[in-house]
């Protein structure tokens, strides 16, 4: 779905993006990072709003330096900002911006109303759209990305600035559309739960670099166990133990680390390894992996690098 | 299974070609505009002096036929008796024949020099020289129709710049910098049009109504001359009129739209648009003529948008020029104006604006 080689974008002499390299199928893909880390960047990149410095990619297989247009045509965009223009009904607003995207008039006015029904303003639909609450205007983007019936969503922050129900509402709409109506969604945010209620696979991006990348559940490690271990004497040996027991380890902070289990099996093998190499174990505790620990690890891990 | 599905549908339609996406920018605004009473009204007192004008022009053609309103004084009568329009005519020799010929069939006639003016009275036209010297077999090398000179339609024209500046700031002055207030360019520029298309778009809007008050009534006001001349002549002779009202109302029209829309993306708030525009139309004219009768320097003029704009139309319509500034100069200033505009045009219409 995005295919991305190298892409370095600068804003005069920061850089904002940093030789980003990843490749995505989706259907759903969250794009996680602290606040400044170069998700919307990324995403204006993808559009062909900047120029980026090196580097290049395709969307959908349509290179974004070279077919900008038809990338356009095959995504809708979601910005974070509100974006609206004033004196416009909801209706006319949509019908609109479908006309611009090439539809016929009166195909563009029918998927006007359609889409205001789908993404919830049906009712609103003939205000005026400076007069939408911060959640209907979310929905008025939403609803301006699709109206063209694009193959790929890139929402920006989707649920910034909505309350929890319209969160709620705005999230199943996401899912709905990845899931249900075949189209492929980049959501970036900064909301991990956002992004565990709705991706598959997410791009964790840190200080213009791609830190992390990867299925959720594999990274999540659910498939899994995972053993917070702290042993005294023996490390090494107890390590190499482990490894010949066919399990994995890493190492965490305060000289424990991390031993990666098969699900069906429990800690036994690691009494065991210690017993067999006369370590003690000082300390060991089943640890249930969360999308927050995975963000949070690969952005401590990008920072110490 | 519900009577009417309100989920998610996907589009079976097949998108128009690319071109003329700008159009839709442009068909939206011109019926946003149109939906303000002021504009309408704005539009319809533009079309006040047109009014005069056309009947200025009935008046210059129709002499006899106005005086037929008129009490029998002994002025209208003699209006009534001078009344016909006038040819300019060069034949080869001076046959008395041809000058007998023209007399039994009352046209007036008279030397001037190498030429001969004839006067053909309404309801008639050039069609009457032509038989009367085919029959008396004399050669006709020049045959000039009546018509308006080309100073009163430049007149004309340079009267309408006043309810085209007022109409570009009302409708113009908005057009991008609240797109750029409310974040809209970057949704216009996340769809399939370029930057360029986007401009084309909203320039569209403003080129709309200035050709209404100028291009539009300048043409019709020619096409009423030509309808009360009434003579085919006419159109061959002074076709030329109607570009010189193209090209002088497109130069005024593109140099001032491009002002207000380069005011209006370098700015969020479209007052301050309208108000930058304002001073370069009314205060730079303001500034150089106190500056000319300061120093009795003619070339301060150069200062003033609209005086460039007027010294280009009189070349455009052949007209001798009212001052010693040279009409290349204003030719130049306007179009590095435009130049300039279109740059910043160019430069503001993005979908980020990168602060560096």
């Amino acid at each position: 779905m995005i295919d991305i080689e190298g892409l370095t974008v600068r804003y005069g002499s920061s850089v904002a993006l940093d030789e980003v390299s990843f490749s995505v199928k989706g259907p759903a893909i969250g794009l996680l990072g602290p606040n400044g880390a170069g998700k919307t960047t990324l995403i204006r990149g993808l559009l062909g709003f900047l120029k980026p410095v090196k580097g290049t990619g395709t969307v959908l297989g349509h290179g974004i330096l070279t077919e900008r247009l038809r990338v356009r045509q095959l995504v809708g965009y979601l910005p974070e900002d509100d974006c609206i223009i004033p004196d416009m009904s909801a209706v006319k607003f949509l019908a609109y911006f479908g006309e611009l995207c090439g539809m016929p008039k009166d195909d563009a006015t029918q998927r006007a109303h359609e889409i205001l029904h789908y993404v919830g303003l049906g009712e609103a639909r003939y205000r005026n759209v400076e007069t939408f609450s911060a959640g209907m205007k979310q929905r008025i983007k939403l609803a301006q990305a699709l109206i063209h019936d694009p193959k790929l969503l890139l929402l920006d922050e989707p649920t910034n600035g909505m309350d929890p129900t319209g969160r709620e509402e705005m999230l199943y709409l996401i899912k709905n559309i990845s899931r249900e109506k075949g189209i492929g969604v980049l959501v970036s945010t900064h909301l991990l739960p956002d992004v565990e209620a709705v991706c598959d696979e997410i791009v964790v991006i840190n200080k213009g670099k791609v830190a992390v990348q990867g299925d959720i559940a594999e990274l999540k490690g659910e498939n899994r166990k995972v053993y917070e271990v702290k042993v005294r004497e023996n490390r090494e040996r107890f390590c190499e133990q482990l490894v010949r027991c066919g399990y994995e380890w890493k190492e965490w902070r305060d000289g424990m680390i991390k031993v990666y289990v098969p699900e069906e099996e429990g800690a036994t093998k690691i009494f065991s390894a210690a017993k067999d190499t006369g370590s003690q174990i000082r300390h060991l505790v089943f640890e249930k992996s969360s999308l927050e620990q995975v963000f949070m690890h690969s952005v401590t891990e990008a920072e110490e690098e | 299974m519900p009577v009417y599905d309100q989920s998610y549908k996907r589009w079976e339609g097949s998108f128009k070609s690319h071109s003329f996406r700008w159009w839709v920018i442009s068909k939206y605004g011109i019926k946003t505009a149109l939906k303000k009473k002021w504009v309408k009204r704005l539009l319809v007192f533009s079309l006040l002096p047109f009014l005069l004008h056309a009947f200025w022009v009935y008046g210059l053609t129709q002499k006899g036929a106005l005086t037929k309103f008129l009490p029998p004084l002994q002025g209208v009568r003699a209006i009534r008796e001078m009344s016909g329009k006038v040819y300019h005519v060069q034949i080869e020799g001076a046959p008395e024949f041809f000058f007998e010929e023209l007399r039994k069939q009352g046209l007036r006639s008279e030397v001037t020099g190498s030429e001969l003016k004839i006067t053909v009275p309404d309801g008639e036209n050039s069609k009457s020289i032509r038989a009367i010297a085919k029959r008396t077999g004399t050669k006709i090398t020049r045959l000039v129709p009546p018509g308006v000179k080309a100073s009163f339609y430049n007149a004309y024209l340079n009267r309408q710049l006043l309810f085209l500046f007022i109409l570009l700031l009302a409708v113009g002055s908005g057009l991008i910098s609240k797109d750029v207030k409310f974040n809209a360019l970057q949704i216009y520029l996340a769809k399939p049009i370029t930057a360029m298309e986007y401009i084309l778009g909203k320039l569209g809007i403003a080129v709309f109504f200035s050709v209404m008050v100028t291009v539009v009534p300048g043409l019709f006001l020619f096409l009423i001359q030509a309808i009360l001349v009434g003579d085919s002549l006419y159109l061959r002779h002074y076709w030329w009129v109607t570009g010189a009202i193209c090209g002088y109302s497109l130069l005024v029209i593109f140099s001032s739209t491009l002002i207000v829309l380069a005011l209006s993306a370098l700015s969020r708030n479209a007052r301050s648009a309208a108000f930058g525009a304002a001073a370069l139309f009314w205060f730079s004219p303001m500034i150089a003529r106190m500056l000319r009768s300061w120093t009795w320097n003619d070339k301060y003029l150069l200062i003033s948008f609209l005086h460039n704009c007027k010294s280009a139309g009189e070349k455009i319509f052949g007209l001798s020029a009212t001052t010693d500034v040279s009409w290349g100069w204003s030719f130049l200033i306007v179009m590095a104006i435009m130049a300039l505009c279109a740059v910043a045009l160019v430069r503001r219409v993005r979908a980020v604006q990168v602060v560096k």
